[in-house]
């Protein structure tokens, strides 16, 4: 049973009060409403008619709202039980781009609704390919999903894009107003005010934006133009296949599982104190619920769905990380989707606002993903495993110039700094992983070997299996006592053979010598008995390996004695 | 293991630095029965640079605590890793001492 974090005021289990949740929600929705600039691209870069944009924004949001509330399900193997919301997939925006140039929108809907499918299968396996994904790999992937944002937040922030290369002084203003709000927000304020960090950034950079004309008139306009309520023309809808877009398209939607590993990774993270490793059934459903979503956007005509590292990000800030929260978000945006005048406050934030949103929230991704790569001993095997693919996906957006040759197949895994490090992370590991025995042998000679030839021995092999900082130095402490309780007293006639195996949920250690059985007591000897006698000190060593240790064992055979040493890892 | 010592008033402060095991232990003995032999009665052993700390090292800390209350003093510990806290709890010695998380924290406590 995960134990909620401290720091959560409203925890994946917990219930926030009705308007609570609902604020909360709408936050998340000012967030996921960013990637609404991604069906808009795709329908300009083949020409379509700002209807067309509309229908595929309205029907994104509701593909988006629909796979929110799916993955946060965890009903009958559906979805993770996480708030881990949907949005439009930036991992599908190249595959994307080239299915509508190809065969145009129907060909992308069809494709989505497939890659969608291939996602679904893929969820039924995902629990078995644990081995694919260490504590190394998915920190890297969650850092990486928030790094992949910064190309996109940094030119918001200054108030930058495509078409507009200037930086205005009120730009900057805004900028400083929303992220210093929201910053301010989190680490100053007391109570529940936290909650509504972004919510509030953001009101202030609209009122900002108003008072310094970054909206003025037109975008009032476009407000008051849009209708209260529209429903989907039909004939925008229709699905078609193109086999040739295939191989793009399964590019694209492995990269979004990866991420979705990512993410719902954190999301286990940040609602369990004692968390250890990902927990890949749960992703396996969360996986099927993305699949759903692709299914879903494909079917009523919106663009790849994916979940969204900058919305984990934001319940991380706001330390409220409720599946009701989920809900209220889906709900909220099946009802933005019908009703264009409302969505429009969304579609008109301005790039400040934008972009110092997705500041705060990534900030929480980037260094939930470090403090899962550092949660293990890394040797210079697992250094370069994490180092690698993070050099190479940053140069996606540093050197992008490198990557303009790469055939098209190829295009959606160099599209992102997120893709090109996922996908090299997860091979690297493969290959890392030739050499590294999972078990392995010590001799330890009584009065030749010291404290130092354990310490070396352990820390080395817990650095190449990967294993937990404190459950090595759980077995460097029993191993020592029990050495220095053999040698001090002269139980051994010679050597000391141990011999350590790992796998990811066991660490066991076994030590064979010939002569006398060391005591292991269940008690304490009493602070008497340990001023007193010297050989209350070898009682204390027993006992201390008994409480080091998960499980204890001794046997004596020919002479022999056998101590078996099991440490939960 | 390096062993070093300082003063703050009337109190001692003792300050280990590496692995505190039955080969070092000993010295750290015969560091603190120096000091007690001296006369000084208020010890402080600083823990910051002691990354791990055996059975042996645990039992000289006890003869230490033992031998200073004896004579109306006290030994308090200071700034314990927190792995070096959790072989104190295992070994069921956080009862007997008293531990502090900052070394100037524990000399003022001597002053109360």
């Amino acid at each position: 049973m995960p134990k909620k974090p401290p720091e959560l005021t409203y925890g994946v289990d917990d219930d926030p009060p009705f308007t609570t949740n609902l604020l909360l929600g709408l936050q998340h929705v000012f967030i996921i409403s960013i990637s609404l600039i991604f069906p808009v691209v795709v329908v300009r870069s083949i020409g379509g008619t700002p209807q067309q944009a509309e229908f595929m924004v309205s029907m994104s949001m509701l593909a988006a709202g629909i796979g929110t509330m799916l993955q946060a399900l965890n009903r009958k193997g559906m979805g993770s039980g996480y708030l881990c919301p949907s949005v439009c997939g930036p991992s599908y925006l190249s595959a994307s781009l080239m299915a509508a140039n190809v065969g145009g929108l129907h060909v992308l809907f069809g494709m989505t609704s497939l890659a969608g499918l291939f996602e679904v299968l893929l969820s039924r396996v995902m629990h078995r390919l644990r081995v694919l994904f260490p504590p190394e790999v998915t920190g890297l992937v969650v850092a990486m999903v928030g790094i992949t944002v910064i190309p996109v937040a940094l030119p918001n922030l200054v108030g930058r894009d495509a078409t507009d290369t200037i930086t205005e002084l009120p730009e900057i203003v805004v900028a400083l107003v929303t992220l210093g709000t929201m910053v301010g927000i989190s680490v100053w304020s007391k109570g529940k005010m936290r909650l509504y960090s972004v919510l509030v950034g953001m009101t202030f950079g609209y009122l900002a934006s108003i008072a310094l004309r970054i909206l003025n008139i037109s975008h009032l306009e476009l407000f008051t133009e849009s209708p209260l309520v529209a429903f989907p023309d039909l004939d925008y809808f229709g699905w078609s296949f193109d086999l040739a877009l295939l191989m793009p398209f399964l590019i694209a939607v492995t990269c979004s599982t990866l991420k979705t590993v990512g993410d719902i990774t954190t999301c286990q993270k940040i609602n369990d104190v004692d968390w250890k490793r990902t927990d890949m059934k749960n992703v396996s459903k969360g996986i099927l619920a993305d699949g759903m979503s692709d299914v879903v956007g494909g079917l009523v005509g919106g663009l790849g769905q994916s979940t969204s590292s900058s919305n984990v990000g934001l319940s991380i800030g706001t330390g409220a990380t409720s599946r009701k929260t989920a809900f209220a978000i889906g709900g909220l945006l099946v009802f933005l989707a019908f009703l264009p005048k409302l969505a429009m406050v969304f579609v008109i934030m301005p790039k400040p606002v934008m972009g110092a949103t997705l500041i705060y929230a990534v900030s929480f991704m980037i260094i939930a993903g470090f403090q899962i790569i550092m949660s293990r001993m890394l040797d210079a095997r697992r250094t370069f495993l994490v180092g690698i693919p993070l050099i190479m996906g940053l140069s996606v957006d540093a050197l992008p110039e490198l990557y303009e040759n790469v055939p098209s197949l190829l295009q959606p895994i160099f599209s992102s700094s997120l893709s090109l490090a996922a996908v090299l992370v997860v091979l690297l590991n493969l290959i890392f992983r030739i050499g590294i025995a999972k078990r392995q042998r010590l001799v330890l000679k009584p009065g030749v070997d010291d404290a130092d030839s354990i310490f070396n021995f352990m820390e080395k092999q817990g650095a190449a299996w990967g294993a937990r900082k404190e459950v090595i130095y759980r077995a460097i402490s029993a191993l020592h006592e029990l050495y220095e309780a053999v040698t001090g007293s002269n139980l051994a006639e010679g050597e000391i053979e141990v011999e350590v195996s790992f796998d990811e949920f066991n660490l066991d250690v076994e030590a064979r010598y010939k002569g006398v059985p060391l005591d292991l007591p269940s008690t304490r000897p009493s602070e008497a008995d340990l001023l007193r006698d010297d050989s209350s000190a070898i009682r204390l060593s027993g006992f201390m390996i008994k409480r080091y240790a998960n499980s204890v064992k001794l046997d004596q055979k020919d002479g022999m004695c056998r101590i078996r040493l099991h440490f939960d890892h | 293991m390096k062993l070093d010592d300082k003063s703050s008033g009337d109190v001692k402060i003792v300050l280990p630095e590496g692995r505190l095991d039955a080969s070092s232990s000993d010295e750290l003995k015969v560091k603190i029965d120096g000091l007690i032999s001296e006369g000084c009665r208020k010890i402080v052993v600083n823990f910051e640079g002691v990354e791990y700390i055996s059975s042996s090292g645990h039992r000289v800390m006890l003869a230490s605590l033992k031998q200073l209350r004896k004579t109306g003093g006290d030994l308090k510990l200071a700034s314990l890793k927190p792995y070096v806290r959790e072989t104190f709890e295992i070994a069921g010695f956080t009862q007997l001492f008293e531990i502090y998380d900052g070394e100037d924290e524990a000399v003022a406590e001597f002053g109360k």
